[in-house]
Order: structure tokens, then C-alpha cells, then sequence
């Protein structure tokens, strides 16, 4: 498996560069799902790129099942939905934990305060639970309503793998990353990320950890509760990544920073600004493009530039 | 202020040529000048003056106060205390043998418009127009489709016109924001531009917003239970009909601004269940606790609705968002009444700006109210 993640490629990116780089001259495929209605909006990208781009167009595949597998689209719908309802729980309960963790932290000043300690692993045990509740959710679906055995959904599945043979590279994109997740597992893709060349960038690189994080302190009210969206594909393993990092969250505030790297250990949270690249176990860029978030409070650069 | 004692002290020097002074100086300065937490107004404009006033809006001071003569000129200033991040809208009255003329300060080109004309814009030193209300170049604009209905109810046809977001496509529906004065939020807050940035950025989810506006505004607006009516029994249903709108009432918003907003919250009351977001800014949700109120028989059913709604709240099946700026003299009534929705609605927000009862307060309490209202998958966003 050979796997590139890309910091934001928004306004610039490195994409091409990279390509280049690694000698990828044959045609790539694109998911884009994470764009949603603008998924073929994918000009710029083709106009940047040398290579053939098939854009494998989940997102409107998955349309068309909407129109045309109604039964199906109700029972997804409605698992769907039993997952926004466990959220709701899983959000009231980690709320008010990581408050009570950022306050443990900012009354005491100390991370090895046993009581601090107990709030952080009280923070994982929520994550856990949450995560355990969705895969289950998911599992269930997948065993009950078999949506591989739906004529429709196996002929999308086929025209994806088609479409996939003779690539030299897999491009997944950014955006809605809760959609570019769903249209992904839908149509099970997993499997052909570790066929050829995978590069993901921001939301698509998020989606290739384990663990899929979401946050967002600068909102018209102010810091929000970071929160797991669900499982990602683990093919980066031990790691969050968080894109756009600088713009989204509040680094200055350093108990911010410690309770977020003790919530996620034993994980590496590792940030990612625009021209950032992992490949090959290292983070390479300019100064900063990547960092880390340590358990003090601190951001490190992880890029050794 | 610094500066304008600095004048003072040269013009009063013997021999000092006043006029080149005076015109010196407010042609190297912006005025008013503003300091780190007070405004210094100053006019001048070289003819005889007997005497300037500022006009102003600003509940707590008087409504006009006499700016300073600078001795033996026709220059006046006035030092005013003013908090950070405040605007105040002003106008100078400026006396002339005998005459006052309302008019703007011809030395400060910013300018805020209402449907009135315009008033001259003092920013304290922290205000900044917020960037989500200037023209964002990668934000798509939504269309606008006018459109109208037959109303039984108002005995004539009422226009409207209808904001679908960009990329809003075939069999997908989609929440509605229906604005009170849309004609004024769409010319004096900008409100289009508001709604194709903070939908672009995903901060707002993207909707429907349809933008009307009253034809004898004041009385239609005055808790008139025909207005209210016509919301839900005639202009909602047509809506529905020609429109892809979400069903139930989370996605079912109502909003207005001074009378705008007492004609949201009346509506929301007269119709229970129908209106699940109620954004109301600058209410004029005047009430008496005893007496009389003096405001004028144009009020006296908005007072008669406020009195019994807090008399006997009833439930509100919905999220509301109120703003008010802490200039106006409402914002009494509207701090009285935030515990009041607090208890008797699902979720209640307050906001108070240090504004007054104009277009720019409103536009600027958008993002707050719109995200509140009907947040945006912002999270979900890593691009």
C-alpha cells in the first residue's frame, strides 16, 4: 500500500507537484463526494493536473439509487437517522466532559492531577462508546439490509471497480467529509484504496485514520465541542489529523491544546496546513505545514523544516 | 480629543489665522475623531453658525446635545464617551439665524441608509463592519424569484420575492426563512449577500428565505392577526405549493425586525406549531406593568399582546433568537422578556450590541441569528 496525505489543497496545492514527484503520469481516479452537488465541479483539478481524471462520482450515484432504490434509501435513511439520534446523546455526554477536563485543567494547572487524569479517560470512554454504539449501527445495516445484494447498488459497485481498473492512482478530496465517508463505505471502496497509489487530502485524509475527528472553535458562539464523526478506513494508523488546524482551532489556549492531545492519546494529533505531505513515516513542507499537539499544551512542528 | 485641544490652544494664539487653522484641519482629518473609548464630533464648515446640535439615537443621552463653540470661530466639537465596538448614527443640526437644518456631517463619508434617507456613522474604535456582510468573489449567489398570491385576507394581491440558495437542486428540499420588511433587509442589511456568504462557508444551512413586505407595514405589523393569518393560512401554503420547503416547523422560520419582530412573535402565537425559528430583532415588545403607556395609539395592540403574553406566557414550540441594541430604548422590554422565552420556549437567545434600532445592527446580527436559526454543516467542512 503506498499512501500520501496532503494537508488542504485549498487555496493551493502541492497535488500536482506531488504526482509529479512520484512519477504518476497514467490516468487517476477522483472521488470528490466530499464536494456534494458540485462533486463534477472538478475543472480546476483536471486543468492542473497532466493525467487523464475519472471522477468516479459517487455522490451522484448515489443520487440516482435515491430515485431509483427507494426501498433501500428508506431503510439507509433511517439508519442514518438512529445515527443522528445516538449523536445527540453522545454530544450531550461529551460536552459537558470536556468542559469538566478543560476546567480541571485550567483551575489546577496540572495534567497529572489523578482527577484530571480520570476526566481525560472518562473523555475516551465516551469517544469509545460512541464509536463502538456506530459500528454496531453500521454492521447491523450492512447485515440486515444487505445493500451489497441490491441489482442497482452491485451495478454501481461494478461500474466504480470498471472505472477504477487501469488507474495508476486514487485521488480522494476533501469537503463534507461526513458525505465522502457515507458515499465511500456505500459503495465500499475500502478495498480499492490499497490497490494503487492512494493520495488524500484534507477531509480525504481524515478519512484514511481510524478514527474521523470533527471541531471547530471559531463559531458565530464561540468554541465548540471537537466530537467524532465515526470510523475512518485505518490505513493511517495512531494518528488524528486535524487539516486547517490553525484556522480552526484556538492553539493560543493551551489547556484547549492539552485536553485535546490527552483525549485522543494514545493517538498522535498531528495538524495540517496548506503544502503539508506525509509520506513514507514523515511529514515534510514548510516550516509548520504540519505540527503536533502535545500533551502540554504546546504545538510542535512535526515537518523538521 | 488630543488633537482638537491642540486647535483650540492655536487658534487662540494672537495672530493666529483661524480660518487656515480650521481649514487645515479638517482637511488632514477624519471625523469624527475616535479614540480608544470616546468620539469627538466637530463641524465646521467656514460660514456663521449660531449653534450645532448632534442628533443621535442613542438611548440614555439626550437626544441632542449642543456641541461646543471653539471661541471667537464658527467651529463647534463635542467630546462624547462612547464603549468599544459601538456605532452610533448621527445627524448634526446646525443653526443658522435662527433656522435648524438637519443634515449629515459633510467631514465623514460613511453613511448608513434606511428607508428615511441616510445618517452619518460614528465606529468606536473596536467596530469593524464584520467581513461576512462585504461581497465575498468565491460565494455564489443564490437567485431571487419574485412571485405573488391572491390574498382573501389583505383583499389584493401581495408580491414577495424568493432567495433559493445556489446549487439548490430538483427534488431536494430545503428549511424557509420568511423576513418581515424584505424589501429593507434585502436594500439597507445587505441580507442576500449575508445569506450567499455564511451559506457558502457552511455556517448556514442552506435555505429558502422569502423576503415580504407590508403595504400599510406599521398596522399590518401591530400584533394585526390578520398579518398573522396571512402568514400561516395564506403565504405559507403558497409557499409550500411552488416551493421546495422541508416539513415541520424546525425548518419553518419567521423573522422581523422593531414592529417585524412583534408581528414574528404574534404569528408564532397565534399559530401555534407552525413556526419552529423565531428571529426577532429590536423588538418593539412594549408593555406596561401599570399605567399607561405613551407611545402612541399605533402601539396599543402591541402593548394589549405583550401584556398578556407575559402575563400568561404560553408554550413556544420554538428556538428563538432575539437581538437588541443596547441604544435603544427597547432594550428594556427586550431584556424583560428573555426570561420570559427562556421558560416558555424549546431554546431562547439573547444578543445585545451596543447599537441602535438601525439596518446595520440588524445586518450585523445575522451570522448569530441565522446560524442559531439553522446552523450549517461548518463542521462537517475540511476543504
Amino acid at each position: 500500500m503506498s499512501l500520501t496525505i496532503l494537508g488542504p489543497e485549498r487555496p493551493d496545492g502541492v497535488l500536482p507537484e506531488v504526482l509529479r514527484k512520484h512519477g504518476v503520469n497514467g490516468p487517476v481516479a477522483l472521488i470528490s463526494a466530499g464536494w456534494r452537488y458540485d462533486e463534477l465541479r472538478d475543472e480546476p483539478l483536471r486543468a492542473a493536473l497532466p493525467n487523464e481524471v475519472r471522477n468516479l462520482r459517487l455522490y451522484d450515484r448515489f443520487r440516482l439509487l435515491e430515485r431509483d432504490a427507494p426501498e433501500l434509501m428508506t431503510r439507509y435513511t433511517a439508519k442514518q437517522d438512529a445515527l443522528r439520534r445516538m449523536k445527540d446523546r453522545y454530544h450531550l455526554r461529551v460536552q459537558s466532559a470536556v468542559q469538566c477536563a478543560s476546567n480541571l485543567l485550567r483551575e489546577y494547572g496540572t495534567a497529572a492531577d489523578p482527577w484530571f487524569q480520570q476526566a481525560a479517560r472518562h473523555l475516551r470512554e465516551i469517544d469509545d462508546l460512541f464509536l463502538t454504539e456506530a459500528r454496531a449501527l453500521h454492521d447491523g445495516f450492512d447485515r440486515e439490509v444487505r445493500p451489497g445484494e441490491h441489482p442497482l447498488v452491485r451495478r454501481e459497485r461494478e461500474a466504480v471497480r470498471q472505472e477504477l481498473e487501469g488507474c495508476d492512482a486514487l485521488l480522494v478530496a476533501g469537503g463534507h467529509v461526513g458525505v465522502l465517508r457515507n458515499r465511500c463505505t456505500f459503495f465500499d471502496v475500502g478495498p480499492a484504496l490499497t490497490v494503487r497509489p492512494l493520495y488524500a487530502w484534507s477531509g480525504g485524509a481524515m478519512l484514511m485514520t481510524e478514527r474521523v475527528l470533527l471541531y471547530h472553535d471559531h463559531t458565530a458562539y464561540g468554541p465548540g465541542t471537537a466530537e467524532f464523526l465515526d470510523h475512518g478506513f485505518g490505513l493511517l494508523r495512531s494518528t488524528v489529523l486535524l487539516p486547517h488546524a490553525r484556522e480552526r482551532l484556538d492553539l493560543a489556549d493551551r489547556v484547549n491544546v492539552a485536553v485535546l492531545a490527552h483525549r485522543l492519546q494514545p493517538r498522535v494529533v498531528v495538524g495540517l496546513q496548506n503544502g503539508a505531505v506525509y509520506e513514507n513515516g514523515r511529514y515534510t513542507g514548510t516550516a509548520g505545514a504540519a505540527f503536533t499537539l502535545s500533551q502540554d499544551g504546546s504545538v510542535v512542528d512535526a515537518t523538521g523544516a | 480629543m488630543q488633537r482638537v485641544l491642540e486647535l483650540i490652544t492655536q487658534t487662540q494664539r494672537a495672530g493666529a489665522n483661524r480660518r487656515a487653522l480650521l481649514d487645515a484641519f479638517v482637511h488632514d482629518t477624519v471625523l469624527p475623531l475616535v479614540d480608544d473609548d470616546h468620539a469627538t464630533f466637530f463641524y465646521w464648515d467656514g460660514e456663521p453658525t449660531e449653534a450645532v446640535f448632534l442628533q443621535h439615537w442613542v438611548f440614555g443621552l439626550p437626544s441632542r446635545i449642543e456641541l461646543r463653540r471653539i471661541p471667537n470661530t464658527d467651529a463647534f466639537w463635542l467630546p462624547l464617551d462612547l464603549p468599544k465596538r459601538a456605532r452610533v448614527e448621527y445627524k448634526f443640526e446646525v443653526v443658522r439665524q435662527g433656522k435648524g437644518r438637519w443634515s449629515a456631517d459633510p467631514r465623514n463619508p460613511r453613511r448608513a441608509y434606511d428607508p428615511f434617507g441616510s445618517n452619518s456613522v460614528c465606529p468606536a474604535s473596536s467596530y469593524e463592519d464584520p467581513e461576512w456582510t462585504r461581497p465575498d468573489p468565491f460565494a455564489r449567489a443564490g437567485t431571487l424569484v419574485e412571485s405573488k398570491l391572491h390574498s382573501a385576507i389583505w383583499h389584493g394581491d401581495r408580491t414577495f420575492q424568493v432567495y433559493v440558495p445556489y446549487g439548490a437542486r430538483a427534488g431536494k428540499k430545503y428549511p424557509l426563512l420568511i423576513v418581515h420588511d424584505g424589501n429593507d433587509f434585502q436594500h439597507f442589511a445587505t441580507m442576500r449577500t449575508c445569506l450567499d456568504n455564511l451559506i457558502h462557508r457552511h455556517e448556514v444551512a442552506p435555505l429558502l428565505v422569502c423576503f415580504t413586505s407590508g403595504v400599510q407595514r406599521n398596522w399590518e405589523y401591530a400584533a394585526n392577526p390578520k398579518q398573522a393569518d396571512f402568514l400561516a393560512t395564506e403565504l405559507l401554503p403558497h409557499l409550500r405549493a411552488n416551493f421546495p420547503v422541508l416539513d415541520g416547523p424546525e425548518f419553518q422560520g419567521i423573522m422581523g425586525a422593531s414592529f417585524g419582530a412583534v408581528s414574528s412573535l404574534f404569528a408564532a402565537v397565534r399559530h401555534p406549531g407552525t413556526w419552529g425559528r423565531l428571529i426577532l430583532q429590536s423588538g418593539s415588545l412594549a408593555f406596561t406593568d401599570i399605567g399607561e403607556h405613551e407611545r402612541g395609539p399605533l402601539w396599543d395592540p402591541i402593548v394589549r399582546f405583550v401584556n398578556e403574553f407575559r402575563a400568561e406566557p404560553p408554550h413556544l414550540d420554538a428556538k428563538v433568537y432575539q437581538s437588541c441594541g443596547t441604544f435603544e430604548s427597547l432594550i428594556y422590554y427586550n431584556r424583560s422578556l428573555f426570561p420570559v422565552f427562556q421558560r416558555c420556549a424549546e431554546a431562547a437567545r439573547f444578543t445585545e450590541a451596543p447599537d441602535g434600532h438601525n439596518w446595520i445592527n440588524w445586518r450585523d446580527r445575522l451570522r448569530e441569528a441565522l446560524t442559531w436559526s439553522f446552523p450549517g454543516p461548518l463542521w462537517m467542512y475540511y476543504e
